[in-house]
């Protein structure tokens, strides 16, 4: 059909298509845009034409412009608009994870923000209008405020939770120490060991499903020294893991296994049979606890012995031995405690008077309170001793009749476990000791007797307090304990006592005073141990009895919190009693973190930064008897015999804590030959902890 | 690529040094999106000597490119939640998928453009189409007095001036076609054997203006779609800009905070 062509005119050259405005080309009316004008429109808009004027239309870059400008209009709008009212929901990041979403979920939106981020405020506008100032509260310390109980609050933001004086250590430790992989080139972290962020490592908003505990092993690496490619290969090697030489209890398995339990029979004759789940039984998530109880372990084999040794007495006061002359300056004091210098103050007491403004005497005699060394020629020497024998007896007489525990209450400031150790003395028996030794006829004439030293600082009961009046201090008291002495009175349930009290009354048979000490057997007559008053010599004493004594642990627990070279430690943890606890429980002797009674499961033990998981290793055949990762070293000699009463002492201790144990460590490549990356997995989070 | 391997490395190198990486990943993502907005100011700036567009649409298309890949590195979803991360991801993935659009468009447009003997530009299209529609109404009145005029003239009145005064239509816009094209010629074409030769000489020429039409339409859809596509994607690119800016400053505000 193509028979002919036409051929259009050529397009004018004369329009402006950058301008806003073209000629409409309406000129006449005739709607003829064919011709355009050649003068244009302005730049507003407006016919130049001195003709009969068109209407001027927007070129297509004007409607284009526009457009843009009407799309950021409404970009910034919404922008503005949403910011403004829109409270919830207005920033979501990503998702948080699973634990956190559950805690915050109750919240509104813009509190759940705040909850973790300082600068939220009520509305989104806060955000922008609280700036970048330094002064707020870091995010890490919202943090803290609910994880502060894993952690330490002053720790959390240290490399590992170590103290600065840790890290130098560790640092001096692996200064030596030379990366030999590739990670080498790695970039040191971002970040300063001292200032570790919650979120260089907890990274949140990356979805619910997100592990916030999940580390490669190169951001494990970035702050380490000593970096490596894989564990099979050139992972440090170990010594002891995952054995410590700090265990709580130092149990001898080599012994027990070897010697103890193949001669032991149960009472139906069958032998015993050395089982590890017999201490280590599974708690109810499958894992193995780390120990259980005196009493299903050890009670049957070692009452008796600990019985033994922890009946060693303890002294709480002992009344030294003063030349005649000084008991004339002191007044009131026993005739039994007279002659020569003899006795020595226990721990306990020195303990006592110490909070009590008696540093300085105690300090001036020799050898800690020990008046057998006092030299009757050094007058000196003699006023202290005078002054310790008055306090001593101030001490007694305060006991007595305030009671233990408010006689004791300024030392009880430093030391709470003097409360603990007292709880169970009688202040009755005080009061009888009191009355047996100063055999004073007024209680109060003893107490202002005169002395060396200004007067008692023990807040006694004042002489109104102990008038006559009193029924306790009163001779004409019916108190039976005071004008008669029980000790000496038959059982009131026996046969004898009914016949006598059928006939006479006791009162009359019985003497108004003591006449001679007591022969108290402790042994014999408080198996289950007690404060008891020893008045062969003039002392007041503790028998502990067996397993977890409560007076013997707070002792311990008291010395512990000592200083090093003080005396009083010392003492205190080289007794016998306390010897016979610290065998046992060993760091009992060390201030801080120490418990009596570890629990928890053996895989996540507090303070190490490995952790291990029976249970998937025991579904292994091969891995389900202990012994064949647990293998006991056969050349351990260092268990302690506790059938060997009172022969160990605490440098026998100290020699052994710590440099021993008795299984062979378990090796790198044990471990090694399952996990690699293709098999059980060698992150480095499988076996290590970051947070203690 | 090595570029893009370069900051995967460095990425990488940032991840493990338990460094940030979403601040590592938004910086260069904003500095991408303004070197992107740049290529429009040196449409502006033609008085100056910095490169040719040619070059530069290149370096925009490669850096386009890469904010794609770094934009999935940074964000843990492709669209995020909330009202303000929400849009801000929208524009992105918008702003990306007209940016794929517009390297079709490129690679395909100007092939077809210049498929078609003439090429007119876009704010001429109109005097063009007015150009048509003079023509054909010049032809229709030089037809001689026969019977045959009656016919063609009816024709005219009936379908081809109305083909040719129309405006196009959006459907074409979208989906550009010759079926009105076909439809008018076909039936010019039944009509041609009962014409007399001067009524079918004008009849020719009608066909002829029909057929330019129709590449002017074409023309128009194509050239519409290249600037409408421009405009969305300049326009959503400089809210999107800001809308980043805004984001990288609250990320900066809440950064350890």
């Amino acid at each position: 059909m193509r028979r002919d062509d036409i051929e259009l005119p050529s397009a004018p050259t004369n329009d402006r298509p950058n301008a806003s405005y073209r000629c409409g080309a309406t000129c006449s009316g005739t709607g003829n845009i064919s011709r355009y004008c050649p003068l244009g429109p302005t730049v507003s808009g407006i016919c130049r034409s001195d003709k009969e004027s068109c209407k001027p239309e927007r070129t297509s870059t004007s409607i284009a412009s526009n457009f843009k400008r009407a799309l950021l209009v409404i970009g910034l709008f919404v922008l503005i608009t949403g910011a403004y009212f829109g409270k919830q929901d207005f920033f979501k990041p990503g998702a948080l994870s699973t634990p956190h979403a559950q805690i915050l979920a109750g919240k509104m939106t813009s509190d759940s923000c705040a909850a973790c981020h300082p600068k939220a405020g009520n509305s989104p506008v806060a955000w922008f209008l609280s700036g970048h100032d330094a002064n707020e509260t870091l995010q890490s310390d919202r943090c803290m405020d609910c994880h502060h109980t894993t952690m330490p609050r002053e720790f959390a933001r240290s490399a590992h939770n170590l103290s600065a004086e840790e890290l130098a250590q560790v640092r001096e430790s692996t200064a030596s120490i030379k990366s030999v992989s590739w990670n080498r080139w790695l970039p040191r972290p971002e970040f300063n060991e001292t200032n570790v962020a919650c979120s260089a490592c907890h990274r949140e908003h990356a979805g619910a499903n997100a592990s916030l505990t999940s580390l490669s092993n190169e951001q494990c690496q970035t702050c380490h020294q000593n970096r490596f490619t894989d564990f099979a290969t050139d992972h440090p090697s170990w010594n002891n893991w995952p054995y410590s030489t700090n265990e709580p209890i130092a149990f001898d398995h080599l012994s027990h296994s070897q010697r103890h339990f193949p001669g032991t029979r149960d009472a139906k004759g069958i032998e015993e049979k050395f089982d590890c789940l017999q201490c280590h039984a599974k708690n109810d998530t499958g894992e193995f606890t780390r120990i259980t109880t005196y009493e299903v372990a050890c009670s049957r084999c070692h009452d008796k012995a600990l019985n033994q040794r922890t009946g060693e007495r303890l002294d709480l006061v002992v009344l030294p031995s003063l030349i005649e002359p000084d008991t004339k300056v002191v007044g009131n004091w026993p005739p039994e405690a007279t002659g020569f210098y003899d006795g020595k103050v226990g721990p306990l007491t020195r303990l006592l008077l110490t909070r009590n403004d008696y540093s300085a005497a105690l300090a001036a005699l020799p050898g800690n309170g020990d008046f057998v060394r006092v030299n009757p020629n050094d007058p000196h020497q003699r006023q202290s001793a005078e002054t310790i024998a008055v306090a001593i007896r101030d001490l007694v007489f305060a006991m007595a009749t305030q009671g233990p525990i408010p006689a004791s209450a300024r030392t009880q400031v430093e030391h709470p476990e003097v409360r603990e150790i007292l709880k169970g003395l009688p202040p009755q028996l005080m009061w009888d000791a009191s009355q047996r030794w100063f055999r004073s006829p007024r209680l109060t004439s003893a107490i202002n007797a005169p002395g060396p030293q200004s007067p008692s600082s023990f807040k006694v009961a004042s002489a109104r307090d102990l008038s006559p009046k009193h029924e306790l201090l009163s001779d004409q008291g019916k108190d039976p304990l005071e004008s008669e002495d029980p000790l000496k009175m038959e059982d009131p349930l026996s046969e004898k006592s009914n016949r006598v009290s059928d006939s006479l009354p006791v009162s009359k048979e019985m003497p108004s005073r003591l006449a001679a000490p007591l022969e108290h057997d402790p042994v014999a007559m408080q198996p289950d141990g007690g404060w008891y008053i020893d008045d062969s010599r003039m002392a007041v004493s503790y028998r502990g009895h067996g397993h977890a004594d409560p007076v013997l642990k707070a002792a311990i627990e008291l010395a512990a919190g000592l200083s090093e070279d003080n005396s009083i430690r010392r003492e205190l943890l080289g007794s016998g009693p306390a010897l016979a606890c610290i065998e046992c429980h060993r760091g009992a002797n060390t201030s801080g973190g120490f418990t009596w009674e570890p629990s928890g499961s053996i895989e996540r033990i507090k303070g190490r930064f490995t952790k291990f998981s029976h249970l998937p290793h025991m579904n292994l055949p091969s891995l389900a008897d202990c012994k064949y990762c647990h293998r006991m070293n056969d050349e351990f000699r260092g268990g302690i015999e506790l059938n060997q009463a009172t022969t160990v002492s605490m440098s026998d201790l100290n020699r052994h804590a710590g440099t021993h144990h008795d299984f062979e460590p378990i090796a790198r490549h044990a471990c090694a030959s399952c996990h690699t990356a293709n098999a059980a997995g060698d992150a480095c989070i499988k076996c290590h902890l970051y947070h203690r | 690529m090595l570029v893009l391997l370069a900051w995967l490395v460095g990425a990488y190198a940032i991840q493990a040094s338990l460094g940030h990486q979403a601040m590592y990943s938004g910086v260069t993502l904003l500095v991408c999106l303004i070197g992107l907005l740049l290529i429009g100011l040196r449409k502006r700036l033609t008085m100056l000597p910095l490169l040719s567009v040619s070059t530069w649409l290149q370096v925009h298309i490669y850096t386009g490119l890469f904010s794609v890949a770094v934009y999935a590195v940074h964000v843990p979803a492709i669209i995020a939640g909330g009202r303000f991360e929400g849009p801000l991801s929208c524009l992105f993935v918008i702003v990306a998928a007209s940016g794929f659009y517009g390297l079709y468009l490129s690679r395909t447009a100007p092939r077809r453009l210049t498929a078609i003997a003439k090429q007119v530009r876009y704010d001429q299209i109109d005097w063009h189409q007015n150009q048509i529609v003079n023509a054909a109404a010049n032809a229709v009145t030089t037809l001689p007095d026969t019977p045959a005029r009656a016919i063609l003239q009816a024709f005219y009145e009936q379908s081809i001036s109305p083909y040719l005064n129309s405006s196009l239509p959006l459907a074409y816009r979208v989906c550009p076609t010759g079926f009105y094209k076909r439809r008018l010629l076909s039936r010019l074409s039944e009509a041609d054997r009962y014409l007399d030769p001067t009524v079918a000489m004008v009849a020719g020429k009608l066909a002829a203006l029909i057929r330019q039409r129709d590449d002017l339409n074409y023309q128009h859809a194509i050239q519409f779609r290249l600037r409408a596509w421009v405009i969305l994607h300049a326009g959503l690119s400089v809210v999107l800009v800001i809308w980043a800016i805004v984001h990288a400053y609250l990320a900066f505000g809440m950064l350890g905070s």
